[in-house]
């Protein structure tokens, strides 16, 4: 499988970003890292990436609403193999929604970091 | 008319009863249009058959409901009743299993093949009536075996019947007892909702006894129990409940509870209420704001490792960091699960579930030798939760006792009562919790036994009874809580003595083998 290139980070927790941001960047890959739903619009509007690593609360919107705004570039069907969902909660409700999407889906906090890293850039 | 030879309270009985029937919707115009039981006319119906659904309507418990049902004369001739239900919010199902000249049987089924079967029942599109011999992998029935399954409120019932005959009963036959189906699972379920009502009276009861508001009158309402218990439950955010006044001429008399504004007692109980409900709230904060950033940690630790691990010290704080990160999340985790009592049931393994338990209980068990004795390899399926719940408070109560315990052999002074330790001669009591995992044949148990005084066994009925405590601040719920708790994973907490391993008060939890 091909290595994902480019990829972005949506995650407000600056600790996890900055550390995620750099697990991706040793296996060579290309990472911007924000920690703003509007700004990462931006970013996803002008740039391409193979893969969004979308925190699901973020401090000024939500990942479902990053996931509707990018449909302006993006259709559903390439959105869904490009978005990767991230939440600490885990509650029935949320996992329901999030199935509505059917997107790869990362419960935080995770054991494994090497084997979700890979997993994420689809190897 | 006939109706007023009849007498004036069975007749009230009756109309009472008919129109709880005629409430029952699905089934609304058979009812009416069959001659068995006519429309309002007591007159028509025979009042042997009104009398039996009366009396169905009294049962109070399940095996007095089947005791009644057997004696049906359409059921009679079957050698296997069987009643199974699953109240939706739980993992286990139970199942009561009778018939002629056998004796009553009680069994639980998982909730996945209770599901199955109520599935399976309700899969057949002709209508009540099929061949269930699949069935026989969950319900211990042999022949022709039939029935229905209907789902009222929160739960799902069954009732199924065999004549361990392999040819299917007679079509009329068939048509009777189809007629009055719907009524056996309206009954039913009344039943199940009055053992459910049970245990909350019993508290209910004990509350206006031991709590410490003042109760100026009171008399009891049959009807109300609910209200009166969501009311009761709401009473601590207010200052008086509304006055009902009885009427002199009715059957019926009602609760009647008055606080004063001024007792202390009740302000702080309204304070402890408060802030049990703040206390879940705050959990729920804290499981985000504090899992958040101790992951981050994690994972920025795992990144910086090479640069910090140059010499073995340093190695060494790194091993300790890296220890100490884990076992704030571990305890996160676990106090955030026991707070959920999540019911779902799930694959664990004892130990490490044990191990968790005493994790959580740290504090309390500093100076207490603990002995665990289970082997590496006991898996259960049960809710891991209301388990973890269970073993938090009986370890908390054996480590309370022991210091109990230790603090009033403190104040004998006599040498020779006291614990002297021979080479030094200074006093010593070493607490002690024996934890230990049994497998029997059709049952296994864990065991919890403390070193401390023990329970005296004239209390032993009384401990299991709501607000019975020894100590100045408890709540003596944490007993009977877990009593039930236990129940609900479809398992027994009995206190069964004292002084078997160790000479304190020995505590099992009994689980039937499908929990392996």
């Amino acid at each position: 499988m091909k290595l994902p290139s480019r990829i972005l980070i949506i995650e407000d927790e600056i600790l996890i970003q900055q550390s995620l941001k750099l697990f991706f960047e040793y296996k060579g890959v290309q990472v911007d890292a924000v920690a703003q739903g509007k700004e990462a619009l931006e970013l996803i509007l002008k740039n391409d990436y193979d893969r969004i690593l979308c925190d699901l609360m973020l401090s000024d919107i939500t990942g479902f609403d990053v996931f509707e705004e990018s449909l302006q570039k993006y259709n559903r069907q390439q959105l869904t193999n490009i978005f990767v969902f991230m939440s600490a909660y885990n509650s029935a409700e949320v996992l329901a929604k999030i199935s509505k999407y059917n997107c790869m889906f990362i419960s935080k906090p995770f054991d494994k970091i090497e084997i979700t890293i890979d997993k994420i850039l689809g190897l | 008319m006939a109706s007023r030879s009849i007498g004036r309270y069975r007749v009230k009985a009756q109309e009472k009863f008919f129109k709880k029937i005629l409430k029952f919707k699905p089934d609304f115009n058979e009812i009416k249009n069959q001659s068995y039981l006519t429309s309002f006319s007591v007159v028509k119906s025979p009042i042997k058959i009104l009398q039996r659904w009366h009396s169905l309507s009294q049962a109070r418990s399940i095996p007095e409901y089947l005791n009644i049902i057997i004696k049906f004369p359409e059921l009679k001739k079957y050698n296997y009743i069987i009643v199974a239900f699953l109240r939706k919010s739980e993992s286990v199902a139970q199942v009561y299993d009778t018939g002629m000249g056998r004796e009553l049987k009680h069994y639980t089924l998982s909730s996945d093949k209770f599901i199955a079967a109520f599935n399976h029942v309700k899969k057949n599109k002709k209508g009540h009536l099929y061949n269930l011999q699949a069935l026989s992998n969950y319900f211990h029935a042999q022949g022709h075996l039939w029935g229905s399954g209907e789902s009222m409120g929160a739960v799902e019932m069954i009732i199924l019947m065999s004549k361990n005959e392999f040819l299917p009963p007679d079509a009329n036959e068939i048509i009777k007892i189809k007629k009055f189906i719907p009524h056996l699972f309206y009954m039913l379920n009344q039943v199940i909702e009055k053992v459910e009502h049970e245990y909350k009276h019993d508290v209910f009861m004990q509350a206006i006894n031991y709590l410490p508001i003042n109760i100026s009158k009171y008399y009891k309402n049959r009807h109300n129990d609910d209200l009166l218990w969501v009311k009761l439950q709401n009473c601590a955010m207010v200052d008086s409940v509304k006055e009902v006044v009885p009427d002199p001429t009715s059957e019926d008399s009602y609760y009647v509870l008055e606080f004063q504004k001024n007792n202390l007692e009740s302000y702080l109980d309204l304070y402890q209420y408060h802030r049990v409900k703040l206390i879940g709230e705050l959990f729920n904060v804290l499981k985000h704001e504090l899992s958040n950033p101790l992951f981050g940690m994690r994972l920025s630790s795992q990144i910086l490792e090479k640069k910090w691990t140059q010499t073995p010290t340093e190695q060494q704080l790194y091993n300790q960091m890296k220890s100490s990160i884990n076992r704030c999340e571990s305890i996160l985790n676990n106090i955030i699960n026991t707070m959920t009592l999540n019911s779902q049931a799930i694959s664990f393994n004892l130990l490490e579930l044990i191990e968790e338990v005493l994790l959580l209980c740290k504090s309390k068990i500093k100076n207490i030798l603990i002995t665990v004795d289970v082997p590496k390899d006991v898996s259960f399926c049960a809710s891991s939760s209301i388990l973890v719940h269970i073993l938090f408070n009986l370890i908390i109560n054996a480590a309370e006792q022991i210091d109990i315990w230790e603090k009033d052999l403190e104040k004998l002074e006599s040498a020779s009562l006291a614990n002297i330790d021979s080479l030094t001669g200074v006093k010593k009591f070493q607490g002690k919790i024996l934890i230990k995992y049994f497998s029997l044949t059709t049952t296994h148990k864990i065991l919890i036994a403390d070193n401390a005084q023990g329970i005296p066994l004239e209390l032993a009925s009384k401990i299991f009874e709501p607000f019975i405590t020894t100590k100045i601040n408890g709540t003596g719920l944490g007993l009977p809580l877990s009593a039930k708790l236990a129940k609900k994973l479809g398992a027994k907490l009995d206190f069964v003595g004292n002084g078997q391993y160790l000479r304190g008060a020995h505590f099992e939890i009994t689980f039937p083998n499908s929990h392996h």
